[in-house]
């Protein structure tokens, strides 16, 4: 119920909605970087698949020669042969 | 660039990790915000950057997640200070490094002047001199107000300076008067006017004074032309007085010019032979070193120069000047000139005077060139006959008995 609100509240203020829900912002630099902001936690990391956990989803990239350049509590930035980016 | 200087002066280490749950050490990392980078998977194992403010506060970390950690490698100024800890001599000398360039940075080492035009570097640099600025001296006894105040004073021309100590250098910026400080005044004081060179007058037209010649006339140089003394006949033919007046006329004169210039039959020659010889110095204070392979015996060298001051940045300017040197051996020998030669020669000299004449007003109306050759010498003789303005004023003699107003009186009725 409160989730519905905020949905409804940020979309007719027009608020950005990664800020206001929290939701998972990704982008892509070419195939070969991908920065990932508000996330909550790895999960797995290994050199070809990767996966996240987000406020009410999971972000699993596939690829090769992964290499998170570095991480923070909110922001990822991810190097590599990027194949793949599934939700969960 | 900021965080890259922390890594370094705090110092990072390169960690090898394996165990049991990994993603959870890293989970753990980021929630205690130490900062961990470039994590890379490679086999069982995984290897990451982190620093040594981290490193040491992630021991309970380790426990949680049941891993082994591995130093691989060490980096930044902590591990390197321990590393050359013994080597007390180097620590010594880069201090010494840092001691001097303060020290050096304590006085001024160039001077700038910057928009002068009128007034030459060194005009200014001698001035600045007596004012007690010099090359050399200390930044701190230098008062850049007194100087622009003392610039302004001294060159009256100079209608704004700005000075000021920027590193080791003295920077003057100077804006200079465009134009005209003063109205050139009219000159009144009662002259003659006087041929300053023999000829024959072609024209005359006079404004005020007694015209002495007329045209055809020929004078001689100090010959008065205009007199600037109009006696005053009474009627018994006797002169009553005299007034002075400031002469002033146009008069052209027909003119000679002579010249003669003698040289040498035998001309020198350098060739270059196209050997090089290269060299460098360094000049500090007044000691100077020289890299330069000797001179081998019996040759002739040109060296050129180039000499440059270091400077650390832009305007942190060292007392050291570094230099290059380039000679180029030669050969001379002597030869007569060709006739080719000879007249290129006197074409060459014929066209310097011809200049010189016209920028002195003159013009040419007749021009002979000569070469004259002889067994001891070759002289080149020219002749011009041109025509030129006459008069030069002179400042002519009062008689005492005259009284001032008179003088006054007759100027206005002329």
């Amino acid at each position: 119920m409160l989730e519905e609100t905020k949905v409804k509240a940020a979309s007719a203020l027009k608020l950005p909605k990664d800020v206001v829900l929290g939701e998972v912002l990704i982008s892509f630099l070419g195939r070969h970087s991908v920065v990932i902001e508000n996330y909550r936690s790895i999960i797995l990391y290994t050199d070809c698949l990767i996966k996240l956990q987000a406020k009410n989803c999971r972000v699993i990239i596939g690829g090769s020669r992964l290499m998170i350049e570095y991480y923070t509590n909110e922001e990822m930035k991810i190097n590599g042969y990027i194949k793949s980016l599934e939700f969960d | 660039m900021l965080t890259w200087l922390n890594h370094r002066f705090f110092g990072y280490l390169f960690v090898e990790m394996a165990g049991f749950s990994p993603e959870r050490f890293l989970n753990m990392c980021s929630v205690h915000e130490i900062e961990v980078w470039e994590v890379i998977h490679s086999g069982h194992t995984y290897r990451f950057f982190m620093t040594v403010p981290g490193f040491r506060k992630i021991k309970p970390l380790v426990r949680k997640s049941k891993v082994r950690l591995r130093i691989l490698k060490k980096f930044g100024l902590p591990f390197f200070l321990y590393r050359n800890r013994r080597r007390k001599y180097y620590a010594a000398g880069f201090l010494c490094f840092l001691m001097i360039l303060y020290a050096l940075s304590l006085f001024i080492w160039d001077i700038e002047f910057d928009g002068n035009q009128m007034y030459t570097y060194d005009t200014l640099l001698k001035f600045c001199e007596s004012e007690e600025i010099r090359y050399g001296m200390k930044k701190s006894k230098i008062n850049c107000d007194v100087l622009e105040e003392s610039l302004r004073t001294r060159f009256p021309e100079i209608t704004w300076v700005s000075a000021r100590v920027s590193g080791t250098r003295l920077l003057v910026k100077i804006k200079e008067n465009e134009v005209l400080s003063e109205i050139p005044v009219k000159d009144d004081t009662p002259c003659d006017l006087i041929a300053q060179k023999d000829g024959t007058i072609t024209s005359m037209i006079v404004r005020s004074g007694v015209p002495m010649v007329k045209v055809g006339d020929e004078v001689s140089a100090g010959q008065v032309l205009v007199s600037g003394t109009l006696p005053v006949i009474g009627d018994s033919e006797e002169i009553i007085n005299t007034h002075y007046v400031h002469s002033d006329g146009d008069i052209t004169a027909r003119t000679e010019y002579h010249y003669n210039r003698k040289i040498p039959l035998f001309k020198t020659i350098d060739v270059e032979t196209g050997r090089v010889r290269k060299g460098r110095y360094i000049k500090a204070f007044q000691f100077s070193f020289l890299f330069m392979r000797p001179r081998p015996d019996g040759t002739a060298w040109k060296q050129t120069m180039e000499e440059k001051q270091l400077h650390l940045f832009e305007n942190f300017y060292l007392p050291i000047y570094v230099g290059k040197i380039t000679g180029n051996e030669y050969i001379s020998y002597e030869r007569p000139y060709t006739k080719e030669e000879k007249k290129e020669l006197a074409d060459q000299m014929n066209q310097s005077f011809q200049k010189k004449l016209l920028e002195k007003g003159v013009q040419i109306l007749e021009n002979h060139v000569k070469i004259l050759d002889n067994e001891s010498l070759c002289q080149i003789s020219m002749d011009y006959v041109t025509e030129e303005p006459l008069g030069r004023q002179e400042a002519l003699k009062m008689q005492t008995t005259e009284e001032p107003e008179e003088t006054n009186n007759s100027n206005e009725r002329n």
